[in-house]
This record gives C-alpha cells, structure tokens and sequence, in this order.
C-alpha cells in the first residue's frame, strides 16, 4: 500500500506512472473511456501533460491515448509508487 | 449459405485496406481515427455466388454506443442478425492486440459466427511482439488467420475459409471482460524489450505541447511552400498552356460554326479570354480546372500523406485546447487547413465532426480565417510591392476577426463541445498506392460535387449578364462603394465578379492604381463579403438553406462593417 493522495489525470505529474481509481460522472463517460481500456483499476502513465487546457496524453496497455481536459479532470488516479 | 460479410474491427487497423482486397472496389483508407464513418460497401464472389461485403466503421466498443460509428455499427450488426446468413470477420491490429481484444470478447458475447484476421503481423514483429495466434485461437474457439494487409499476405487464404467461421463458445464473465483479457494477453503474447525507435522520437516531439505547437507550424508553413510550388507549376506549364492554346481554339472553331451570337455568349462568352466573362465551356471550365485542381490536387497529395503517416490526428491533439475555446474540436482544424487551399472541400470534409454547433462554427472559421489558396497569392502579387507590412495587416486581422467572431458566436450558441477521446496511431510509412488511391478519390469527388455547381453557377452568372441584371446591381452598388468604402464606383463591378472567383476579383483590383490603403480594404472585402459562388452552392448544400443564409448574412454585414472601419481608421 501506498499513501499517495487522490490526484485527478490532469493533475498527476507529466512521466509518472499511476491506477485510476474512481471515474466521475455517468455511464457514457465510462463507456467510452472503457472502450479505449480506461477503466477504475487499470494502471496508465501519463506522458505529457496540457497546454492551455488541451488533451492529456497518457500510455495505456501499451497504447497511447490524448484525452480532452475536461474529461481528464473526471479521471481520479493514485500515483503508484515505482 | 454466407450471403452478407460485416468486417468489424478498431479505427485504424487496416480493416479498409482488407476490405479493399476482398472486394477488388476502392474505398478511401486512413490513418486517421473516425475517417470511415461513412461506411463502404462492395461485393466478392464466394464459391461462385455473389457476397456482399459491408466495411463497418472503425469502433472500440460494441456494448453502449457514445458515438454516431458505434450507433451505426450496433445497427449494422442487428439487422444482420435479423437477416441471418451473415458472418463477422473480426480485423485485430496485432500490435496492439490487448485493447482489440475488448472488441473481439463483445462480438463473441452477441453470439455471431465469426472469423479472425490478426492484422499487421509484419509490425508487430518489427515492433519485438510475438503472438502465439494458435493458442489464441484455441482460447477464443475461433479461426485466426495471421494477414498483411497492404502485401496482401493471407488474404487468401482467409477467403477461402469464410465458411469456417463460427459461433464461438468461449465462457467469460461480462463484468470481467478487460481481466479476462489480461489473463489471454499473458498466455499469448510476449514482448521483447528494445531500444527507442527513431520514428517513436519523432513522435515524442511532435505531441508534447511546447514541440508540438513549433512542429506542427513547421510542417504547415512547408505544406503551404509545397502546394503552392506544385499548384503553380501545373497551372502554368501544363493546365493553362493546354486550354489556351489546344482546347480554346478549337472549341471556339467549333462553335462559330453554329453560327449563334446568343449560344456563342453563354458557351465562350462575350470576350475569348477565360474569366473575361460568363461562357460555361470557358471561365466554367478554366476556373474549375485550370485554377482550382491543380493546387487542390497538390494540397491533397501532401495531405493524403500527412494523413497516412499519422500526422493530422496528431495536429488535432495539438490545437484542441486552443479550438476549445473557440467552441471547435481539435478535429476542426482538418477542415480549417483544407481550407488554406479551396473552402469547397474544406465545407464538405466538417461532415466528420458530430455536431452542428461545431459544424457551424468550423465553416465560419473556414470561411473567414483565411482566404482560399488562389486568393492569397493574388493578395500577395498584388500587395508586396508596398511592403511586407500591408500583407501582414490583412493575413493578421483575417485570423483575429475570425477568432473574435467565433469566440463571441460560441457564447451564443448553446451546446457543449465533445471532449476529444482518441488513441495516438503510430507514425508508419505511408504505402504510396493506398495514399494515390485517395488522392484519386478525393479528387474525383471535387470534380464530381463541385464542378458542376461551378459551371451552372457560371450558366447562372451568364444569363444574368445578358439579361442585363448585373449591369443594374453594379449600378446600384456602386454608390456605396464610393461613399463608403472610398473606392472608385468601377470596383462595384469587380466585387460582383469577385462572387464568381474571389481570386480572379483581387486580380482585377489591378488595373484601378488604386492606393495601398485602398487596396487592403478592397481586399479584405473581397475576402469577407461573401463566400465564392461554388462555396455559396456548397454551404447551402450542406446545411440547408436557413443556415447557409445565416453564414452568408453574417459575412456580408461583417465585411462592410469591417471594411467600413478600416476606411475609418487607415484615412
């Protein structure tokens, strides 16, 4: 276990590796996120962060995926700790 | 009996590319997430009988539809279901096998006979992946046939086992679908460990934000160099020497023989020289094919490539927080750019966003943010010689104008913007025969939608010439100019003229001597006031009347206020 505090993905630090813990919002967020293999405890790293409010880029099951901002900020992670 | 072939699979896996190969018809194939939306259809013959195959658009999901292609696709699959005598071939990017597998475990839960094509081998090699597709296969309890798609390897030997295909009765539970895959993926799949390749740098470089943005001006500045340099040299060693001296002439033999001054006016006009005047089988036929294709087709070439090696979906992602703001997906920016070159394409191609508040508002971006290719290097021809200043004051307030407008219009309409949710395709080589097979396509569709409205724009313009009518609007304008805009009463004529070919309209600003004042305002006017009379006919097509009208209302109010204050500002 580790004792890293609830960050949401556009929040979490560009290069860090993390479990995404609770998804905010309604089914149809989740279905699309689930489609691409975002869902509450799969593990992601963030590669790069916004500029000006733009997408997100994170790594996922060997795949690299931009998400909107918004959409980030309703993603909770928790840092893993490697 | 197969008598239906539905091919299912994730955007962006080469599922056209097979299609193609099945079928023998071309279809536009992309690198692009979400270009298949509008889903092809063609035939392949089965043990001698004629099957129907159907390219069902790109999906990661089956189970709840989020997007206007999972609701197309979950319907596809229902009335196939209904109709019965139908298999899937499920198309699986064996680079990235973890995440089409979702897809594959939804089509097994709806209980459909199917067959797998376990695509992009050779990458997956490449890439240091080895999947163990006959342990797969035992797993899924289905066939898997190992393809290449673009060498055509495997293809073969896929279609002569459709008939194979089958319900699968592969158990898992639903809630468990992506553990369940990970339990597969360990099973089947190793990856080797390697070293950074010089591709996935490039691709470091172009998505983080700050490099991003620099590349991503780069690689426009030097699409524009490109076109332009293409267009140029095939309108003036090629298309312009071959109408004026072998088809003109002889065109022009030909119908003095009718023996007509009436039918001479509207075919050729009342002067020979192309954009003179209103003849349909000379300015009707000039503008469309020896001013507009040959940058059209330059711009297509390098964006067809762009396209295929993965770079525009990267330029979404990079301008998308910008956009926004403006109330436009980072999507729009592909339409925006189309319309550097022609805005007849670039209102055709929003048809890939979702909504209509984005739609809208893209074209009113398209149509004010720039001027179309043509245009700008008359607006350049014709302004450098006053200094680099003046061009840089009418390209600057274009992009603020256009910016402040949607930026305000965005306030008004109500609607949200859709997040953007892609996946990153890997940069790849792009094949040059699925790249010219666009290019192909893409052309034959301006040629096809396009032309045609421009001839019968020009017919149009013709008969209203004869019938006098715009003698009467260029003399009822012309006051307006003058005392307005402080032009010469005779630029009335060349505005009106400007309708038909905005660039041709700047070029005819020439001959007035008119101050470099007077010419930006002209310029900017001619930008603004209306779009071209092909992109008029375009919009009204694709949105309807009312709101075509409202595009074209607003443009004409803001390019009289517009050039109505820089009247006021620049004396």
């Amino acid at each position: 276990m580790n004792n890293f505090p609830l960050v949401d993905l556009a929040s979490l630090e560009e290069g860090s590796s993390a479990e995404v813990v609770k998804i905010l919002g309604g089914w149809r967020i989740h279905s699309r996120l689930e489609g691409l293999g975002i869902y509450e405890g799969v593990k992601i790293r963030k590669i790069s962060k916004s500029l000006l409010r733009g997408p997100v880029i994170i790594e996922v099951k060997n795949c690299k995926v931009a998400i909107g901002y918004g959409m980030a900020k309703k993603i909770l992670v928790k840092k893993s700790s490697d | 009996m197969i008598k239906k072939i539905l091919l299912f699979g994730n955007p962006n896996v080469g599922k056209s590319v097979i299609f193609t190969r099945l079928t023998g018809t071309t279809v536009i194939v992309s690198n692009y997430p979400g270009t298949t939306v509008e889903y092809h259809q063609g035939d392949t013959r089965l043990n001698n009988e004629k099957v129907k195959v159907i390219d069902v658009p790109g999906i990661y999901s089956l189970t709840e539809p989020t997007n206007p292609a999972e609701e197309v696709a979950k319907e596809m699959l229902e009335k196939a279901k209904e109709e019965g005598s139908f298999i899937v071939i499920n198309v699986i990017d064996a680079t990235n096998l973890e995440r089409n597998l979702n897809l594959t475990l939804q089509l097994i839960k709806e209980k459909v006979p199917m067959i797998i094509a376990l695509n992009l081998c050779d990458e997956a090699r490449h890439l240091g992946i080895e999947i163990d597709y006959k342990k797969l296969s035992q797993i899924l309890d289905l066939l898997i046939f190992p393809t290449c798609a673009i060498t055509g390897e495997g293809i073969k030997n896929l279609k002569e086992k459709l008939d194979k295909a089958k319900i699968s009765d592969f158990q898992f539970k639903e809630e468990e679908r992506w553990q369940e895959i990970g339990r597969i993926i360990k099973e089947v799949q190793r990856i080797s460990h390697r070293h950074h390749t010089f591709l996935e740098r490039i691709e470091d470089f172009t998505i983080k934000p700050f490099t991003g943005l620099i590349s991503a001006v780069i690689i426009l500045f030097l699409t524009f160099l490109l076109v332009r340099l293409i267009g140029e040299n095939l309108t003036n060693y090629l298309f312009d020497p071959l109408f004026n001296n072998l088809y003109l002439p002889n065109m022009i033999k030909l119908i003095e023989k009718i023996k007509s001054p009436l039918i001479f006016d509207i075919l050729i006009g009342k002067e020979i020289e192309p954009l003179k005047s209103f003849g349909i089988l000379n300015t009707g036929l000039y503008i469309p094919f020896v001013i507009v294709l040959p940058y059209l087709f330059a711009f297509y070439l390098i964006l067809s490539i762009l396209e295929d090696v993965g770079y525009l979906a990267r330029l979404a992602i990079v301008f998308d927080g910008l956009g926004h703001r403006l109330g436009i997906h980072g999507y729009s920016l592909i339409p925006i750019i189309l319309g550097f070159g022609c805005k007849v394409p670039a209102v055709m191609a929003t048809r890939i966003l979702e909504r209509k508040k984005e739609r809208i508002l893209t074209t009113l971006l398209i149509l004010l943010s720039s001027p179309c290719l043509p245009q700008t290097i008359m607006v350049i021809a014709l302004l450098a010689p006053y200094g680099i200043k003046y061009l840089f004051l009418i390209f600057s307030l274009l992009i603020f104008l256009s910016l402040i407008a949607t930026f305000i219009l965005n306030r008004i309409f109500k609607g949200e913007v859709q997040e953007i949710f892609i996946e990153i395709p890997p940069y790849r080589l792009p094949y040059f025969s699925m790249v010219f097979r666009k290019l192909y396509f893409r052309t034959k569709l301006f040629i096809k939608e396009a032309v045609p409205l421009i001839i019968g724009g020009i017919f149009f313009f013709g008969i209203l010439d004869i019938l006098k009518i715009i003698e009467f609007l260029k003399y009822f304008s012309e006051p307006i100019f003058q005392r307005f805009l402080s032009l010469p009463k005779e630029v009335a004529a060349v505005m009106i003229t400007g309708f038909l070919r905005k660039d041709v309209g700047i070029a005819l600003l020439a001959p007035f001597n008119l101050a470099p004042k007077q010419l930006v305002i002209a310029s900017i006017f001619l930008i603004i006031y209306l779009p071209c009379l092909s992109t008029t006919l375009i919009l009204i097509r694709e949105f309807k009347i009312k709101d075509a009208l409202k595009i074209i209302i607003f443009q004409l109010l803001l390019g009289f206020l517009v050039s109505f204050i820089l009247n006021i500002l620049l004396s």
